[in-house]
């Protein structure tokens, strides 16, 4: 029996694009028909797979690492530059009202809220999270590997849902010992599907109003920004939004409720 | 931005090839720095996979803003826990995935038992990432990862049937080179699989 082919002469025999005599010697050779259809195998793996769409994750997320593992000793620190992008986001966040979020200001908020959110499944995940703080506004996690709110209730106010007035829970506006305030949301508004909830507050007027984030459940507990008084935008709304990426609310709001200082 | 699609940008690169044209580290290099504690491995392996990991979360999770978090948390996991991973036994990008999808299942967990906590959620359809449609992402990645000219080559002659001599016309390439570029992506991709599933078995 002549010599096996050279591996990539086996590859080309699995492309259809090998020599007769090495389709006849691997006919009689069990060894590198075996060789064959493991390329045979890997192409059609490949083929099966189907082209798919590999898809980038915005730069915030790198921020947001970064922002993250600034915490620890010895880890990537973040950049100068990068921590004052975010303060600088951050004027956008009061004056956005419905319609004006556009070009980069809407942009920046957006990032500056998406990078200090953090997902509620990193209590459980990360016992180490505890106390971390993220993002520019020294926003800080609640609680550690058992979540829970230690503060005084300082505003409530009734959910309803805007359809039919039903109640629809209650949200709170806790205050923690350093001074910082989470709005907490017990609520049974539907999930939905091809879109998301997400929470607001809106003044008054219902021009001026900023996003505490999205609404994954029937229970959140969203950070107010330092320095921002709820009592000058005291309306809790509940809105849905597609899943379009545009930052500033979809006018689709779901449920409401007005917060009351609590006797 | 699809392999498909990317053919036609001869001009302005999408933001996805340009993380994927960067040259792949060396993986044993930089999983030994990693393992060390360089940071500036950390950033090469963002800069490496993050797209493959992004993409499963959000095929899995089918929400923008979960699968930024899922990416963020698999990372910041990554980077804490470098101490379990060994640069001798393992390679680097199978155990991030490997974290990757145990934080997308947390997630997946997370939404449930908040689902389950709303009476009104009536069906609620867990999406999850199947084995296949993981393996179809890694495929993509394995793809992106053969580089210039093979990664068109091979996304033409497997995705859009062509042939080597419509490819040879196509990318004004000689027949014999199109010929090679494929015989030697074949020959990668096997050897990375291969290595991939002695891993997970």
């Amino acid at each position: 029996m002549p010599r096996h082919p050279e591996e990539e002469a086996l590859a080309a025999l699995a492309l259809g694009d090998g020599t007769p005599d090495d389709a006849v010697h691997v006919d009689g050779c069990s060894t590198c028909r075996a060789e064959v259809d493991a390329y045979v195998d890997a192409m059609a793996r490949a083929v099966g797979a189907g082209p798919v769409t590999l898809v980038a994750p915005p730069a915030r997320v790198w921020e947001a690492i970064q922002d993250e593992l600034s915490e620890d000793q010895g880890s990537p620190g973040a950049s100068p530059q990068t921590v004052s992008a975010t303060v600088g986001a951050a004027p956008t966040l009061e004056g956005s009202g419905s319609g004006s979020g556009s070009g980069a200001g809407a942009a920046d908020e957006l990032a500056a809220r998406r990078a200090r959110r953090m997902p509620r499944w990193a209590f459980a995940a990360t016992a180490a999270a505890a106390g971390v703080v993220v993002g520019a506004f020294g926003v800080s996690l609640l609680g550690g590997a058992e979540p829970g709110l230690q503060g005084t209730v300082v505003a409530t106010a009734p959910l309803a849902a805007l359809a039919d007035d039903a109640p629809a829970g209650t949200a709170e506006v806790v205050q923690r010992e350093d001074g910082t305030e989470v709005l907490v949301i017990d609520t049974d508004t539907a999930s939905v599907t091809d879109a998301y909830l997400e929470v607001w507050l809106i003044d008054t007027s219902v021009e001026g109003m900023i996003s505490l984030g999205p609404l994954t459940g029937g229970h959140a507990e969203l950070e107010i920004p330092a320095g921002f008084d709820v009592a000058s935008f005291p309306i809790v709304d509940i809105s849905v939004e597609p899943l379009d990426g545009v930052p500033t609310h979809s006018g689709d709001s779901v449920t409401r409720g007005v917060l009351g200082a609590q006797a | 931005m699809s392999l498909a699609v990317r053919l036609d940008t001869d001009g302005g690169e999408p933001m996805v090839a340009d993380l994927a044209v960067d040259p792949a580290p060396d993986p044993r290099e930089l999983a030994r720095r990693f393992s060390a504690g360089d940071d500036t491995a950390l950033e090469e392996l963002y800069r490496d996979v993050s797209a493959l990991i992004h993409t499963l979360a959000l095929r899995a999770l089918r929400n923008a803003a979960d699968a930024e978090d899922v990416t963020q948390a698999t990372f910041v996991s990554a980077w804490r826990g470098r101490d379990g991973f060994d640069p001798d036994r393992g390679d680097l990008r199978g155990w991030i995935v490997g974290i990757a999808k145990r934080r997308i299942a947390d997630a997946l967990d997370a939404r449930s038992r908040e689902s389950r906590r709303l009476a009104a959620v009536k069906d609620v359809a867990e999406p999850a990432v199947s084995d296949r449609e993981a393996d179809a992402v890694e495929i993509a990645y394995d793809i992106e990862a053969l580089g210039d000219p093979r990664r068109t080559i091979v996304s033409l002659a497997f995705y859009e049937g062509a042939t080597h001599q419509q490819i040879s016309e196509r990318l004004d390439m000689p027949l014999g080179t199109v010929k090679s570029h494929l015989r030697r992506s074949l020959m990668t991709l096997r050897e990375r699989w291969e290595v991939n599933d002695a891993q997970a078995s």
